[in-house]
């Protein structure tokens, strides 16, 4: 099929612009002697552009000289028909090349759902999915994203694992894959050589030989590796983020220009993989995101502007960066957009910007509905600063919040549930105590106010404290869950929502499989499994049928403690935080005890050692020391846990 | 700026290529956010949440190439015409072009006033159609012709139109909505090309259309399936579909 029957085909596509490419800010990669490489997110086109890794990396490819990225998205099922029955393969974006013809592939891979994904797209551009039975003329498959730091259940598929935040190397990646003087045996083993960079096919496993279960790895070509470090940049001043971002010309889920501020958490919510892998904590100076805001808004005409992070009140200099963006936003109607906020730190000054920003967008997320299991998931937040938050948002006119819950969490009882309904009931009668007008100065008393809460199971993931906890059966979170909508049956002003419990089963099995789950995805991708993020496309009796056949149970994967001292799959993994310290975590989880944020507190040593970017940042903040040990001991009073 | 004059001047656009694939509502987006770029002082409506004042051209149906498209903005201040243009163009999408701007007099009449008929181009991609047309022989002879003298001849054209749900579907007479539909023979013998990354496609026939704008009217899509059955549901694979230009009531081209 010729470049121009293959788009013609695509105007009976539900959604052509899915495969067209041609945005604003896309790249131009006509350039034929160019280094090339093709970033795939093995999702639809609206979730892939929604990705700022993807983005960032996309970008700062395309910025070299000698260099350009093209992209790829897994197609719907309506393209995907069309090209098994033609024989056709996948093309990218760009300049519509099959991705065979490209010499390197990368896959972000965001979430455990997307393996299957990964495997269908290798095989519809007629690449073999098994790592071993590629040959010369293949491309090199790399994956990054945060699913790198448990890769052992993909292991077999791909040629190079990126650990870490993957611009420190790409360049160097895409510079050795397009080198072809060296054999792509002699490419990848170079690329393995990198840092963060991991080569599953240069290991040697020792399994125990009944169970099947590992107990030891070692690297061939360097012996005296013991671990992959992830790669990371210290300073975030330095780090690229684009300023030109491709601007989609039809909608997709997170439809705004984005700013990263800061990257890195501090919190350490113990369930939470993106609280541990993403540290230190590193931040951009203010003066350097506003420059960025105004290059990014006049190059894409964006109306809207997301400061992105974990959480955006870490930023040491939030409120007074989001006030002079706001002045300056305001006058352009261009809304400011806080996507993930915590509560224990939002101060009058912030809800006066989150004031001009649309109204419907504040979403809230206590996690556990009792003060016991948020201590014990290290959730560092009272009763208290929930509904006071609550009160300055019902007090600054908002009508309508979401809600974030989970369930399933370690140590979680059946009173936990009731008191969560018992919280979100409290949240409603705060958000009901009316707005105060802003002239006047009075409260308008009997507004209504309503909640939405989403309710998603605990997945244990590795890398967290919780890594060696089991996760419960669908039947014990379904006996929940009954709890919960009973207790709130009839309430009005609530919508209780929740995502299929089995597909966390998966997720967990996946995050903190091994290297016998192989097998198993590429059975379920053999049996049709694709696009299962998407919950209707999600069939558990595959997965079941699959690890059936392996002789695999879910048992021995998610629903047992893992005891401390066994070997963990994916230890030879190391994101930067010591096992050390998720172990001591794990402990006082059990016995319900918090650990302080280490920035408005001490250092709690969780790996990152004297060179932490985190202690240079107290070092340049106003904070002084004793306003740090004074802020402990309020913090302490107000949980009453004075020693 | 100030809020209280207001100025009004009206776009002309191209709408090609990947962009024929984007909703009219997702156009809106593009667009705005292409002038946008330009910081020109837009004019905003009152209330909770201002919006621009915008006024657009009726909607392209999805996979139709638009080749005068048309926008009335409504800014602060008197924009100058070329260097608007200029400034439009600097940064956009694959398939979009901005052509004309003209500033309007106030007492100039909206566009829903102003577009009362549509001119189309139906172009076949001449190797396609073949596939489908086992018996023709000669590239030339489509059934054409024929088809749009027989169209025009006919008092009455039903069209089965779907229903919301719950009710059954509804017969339209489209045939008031078509004013005109010719064949345009290619005598010079210089072949129409339409336009492809390889400019190998060529056709010799093309027809073109009048038809009614606005919310009584017809489909270019199902006139493209009147005009060849053969072609089945999705005619947009085979016949090249462009909105040329727009009439006002007295039939001038805008």
């Amino acid at each position: 099929m010729r470049k121009d029957e293959y788009l013609r085909i695509l105007t009976s596509m539900e959604k052509p612009y899915r495969y067209t490419g041609g945005e604003l800010n896309a790249a131009d990669c006509s350039d034929t002697n160019a280094k090339k490489m093709v970033i795939v997110f093995p999702d639809t086109y609206e979730i892939g552009m929604s990705h700022v890794g993807v983005r960032i990396l996309y970008h700062l490819i395309n910025a070299q000289k000698d260099m350009y990225c093209e992209r790829a998205f897994h197609p719907w099922t309506d393209l995907e028909d069309v090209l098994r029955k033609s024989n056709e393969p996948l093309r990218t974006l760009e300049t519509q090349t099959p991705l065979k013809e490209l010499p390197l592939i990368g896959f972000s891979l965001a979430y455990e759902m997307l393996y299957a994904n990964m495997l269908n797209i290798l095989d519809l551009s007629n690449i073999a999915v098994e790592a071993i039975d590629r040959d010369e003329n293949d491309p090199i498959i790399i994956t990054g994203g945060p699913c790198s730091y448990n890769p052992e259940p993909i292991a077999s598929f791909v040629d190079i694992v990126v650990v870490g935040e993957a611009e420190e190397v790409i360049c160097e990646i895409v510079n050795i894959a397009n080198d072809k003087s060296i054999s792509r045996r002699d490419r990848i083993i170079a690329i393995g050589h990198l840092k963060g960079c991991y080569n599953p096919s240069d290991t040697k496993l020792t399994t125990d030989e009944k169970s099947g279960k590992l107990t030891g790895l070692s690297f061939i070509s360097e012996p005296e590796k013991t671990q992959i470090d992830k790669v990371y940049g210290k300073d975030l001043n330095k780090s690229w983020f684009p300023c030109n971002p491709i601007v989609p010309n039809a909608e997709i889920i997170h439809d705004r220009a984005n700013l990263e501020i800061h990257r890195g958490c501090i919190h350490g919510c113990r369930f939470c993989q993106a609280g541990y892998i993403y540290r230190p904590l590193r931040t951009r100076k203010t003066e350097k995101l506003l420059n960025m805001a105004d290059e990014i808004l006049t190059s894409t005409g964006y109306e809207d502007l997301g400061l992105v992070s974990l959480n955006s009140v870490d930023h040491p200099d939030i409120v007074n960066l989001s006030t002079i963006l706001d002045k300056k936003l305001h006058s352009k109607r261009i809304s400011l957009g806080f996507p993930s906020l915590r509560l224990d730190a939002i101060s009058s000054e912030l809800v006066d910007v989150l004031g001009h920003t649309k109204k419907n967008n504040i979403t809230v997320a206590p996690e556990a509905g009792s003060q016991r299991l948020r201590d014990l998931i290290n959730k560092n937040l009272t009763e208290e600063q929930i509904l006071n938050s609550i009160k300055t948002f019902s007090e600054g006119g908002w009508q309508k919040m979401k809600l974030y819950f989970m369930i399933g969490l370690p140590g979680e009882t059946d009173e936990d549930i009731v008191e969560m309904a018992e919280l979100i009931r409290k949240i409603v009668k705060t958000g009901k105590l009316g707005k105060i007008d802003p002239e006047t100065g009075k409260l308008q008393k009997g507004r209504p106010f309503k909640v939405t809460v989403n309710v998603s199971s605990f997945v244990a993931k590795s890398h967290t404290p919780f890594q060696w906890s089991k996760m419960d059966t669908e039947e014990t979170l379904k006996a929940r869950m009954h709890i919960l909508l009973s207790q709130l049956s009839g309430h009005k002003a609530v919508t209780i929502k929740w995502r299929d419990f089995d597909l966390g089963l998966i997720e967990g099995m996946l995050a903190r499989g091994d290297r016998r789950l192989g097998p198993v995805i590429k059975k379920v991708w053999k049996d049709g499994g694709r696009l299962e993020s998407w919950s209707d496309r999600f069939e558990f009796a595959r997965w079941e049928k699959a690890l059936k056949s392996e002789n695999l149970t879910l048992d021995e994967y998610i629903f047992r403690d893992i005891d401390k001292d066994e070997t963990l799959a994916w230890q030879h993994i190391h994101c930067g935080v010591s096992v050390d310290y998720l172990k001591k975590e794990y402990e006082k989880a059990k016995d319900e005890e918090c650990t302080k944020n280490c920035f408005t507190n001490n250092c709690s040593n969780c790996g990152f050692g004297k060179d932490c970017p985190v202690l240079e940042l107290k070092k340049n903040s106003d904070l002084t020391e004793d306003e740090v040990i004074e802020n402990e001991v309020t913090e302490e009073k107000m949980n009453g846990e004075v020693e | 700026m100030n809020q209280h004059e207001k100025f009004r001047i009206r776009l002309s656009y191209l709408k090609t290529s990947s962009l024929i694939f984007i909703s009219h509502r997702s156009l809106i987006d593009v667009l705005m956010r292409a002038i946008r770029r330009t910081q020109v002082p837009l004019k905003f409506t009152q209330g909770f949440s201002p919006r621009p004042k915008v006024m657009f051209s009726p909607p392209l149906p999805l996979g139709v190439t638009g080749k005068a498209e048309l926008i009335d903005i409504e800014t602060t201040k008197l924009i100058d015409e070329d260097n608007f243009i200029l400034l439009l163009n600097k940064a956009v999408p694959e398939g979009l072009m901005f052509t004309k701007a003209t500033n309007l007099m106030p007492q100039a009449p909206g566009l829903s006033k102003m577009i009362k008929k549509a001119v189309y181009t139906f172009t076949p991609y001449v190797k396609r159609l073949k596939d489908h047309i086992p018996v023709e022989e000669s590239g030339s002879s489509f059934p054409t012709t024929s088809k749009t003298t027989e169209l025009m001849n006919m008092n009455e054209i039903l069209i089965t139109k779907k229903a919301k749900k719950g009710k059954p579907p509804k017969e339209v007479n489209v045939r008031p909505f078509i004013f005109s539909l010719e064949v345009n023979d290619d005598e010079s013998g210089a072949k129409n090309n339409v336009e492809t990354d390889q400019n190998d496609i060529k056709t010799d026939q093309m027809v073109t259309a009048t038809i009614a704008s606005g919310d009584k009217t017809v489909s270019p899509l199902i006139l493209a399936t009147l005009l060849w059955p053969e072609l089945g549901e999705s005619p947009l694979e085979n016949v090249k579909i462009t909105r040329e230009y727009f009439l006002s009531p007295i039939d001038m081209k805008l």
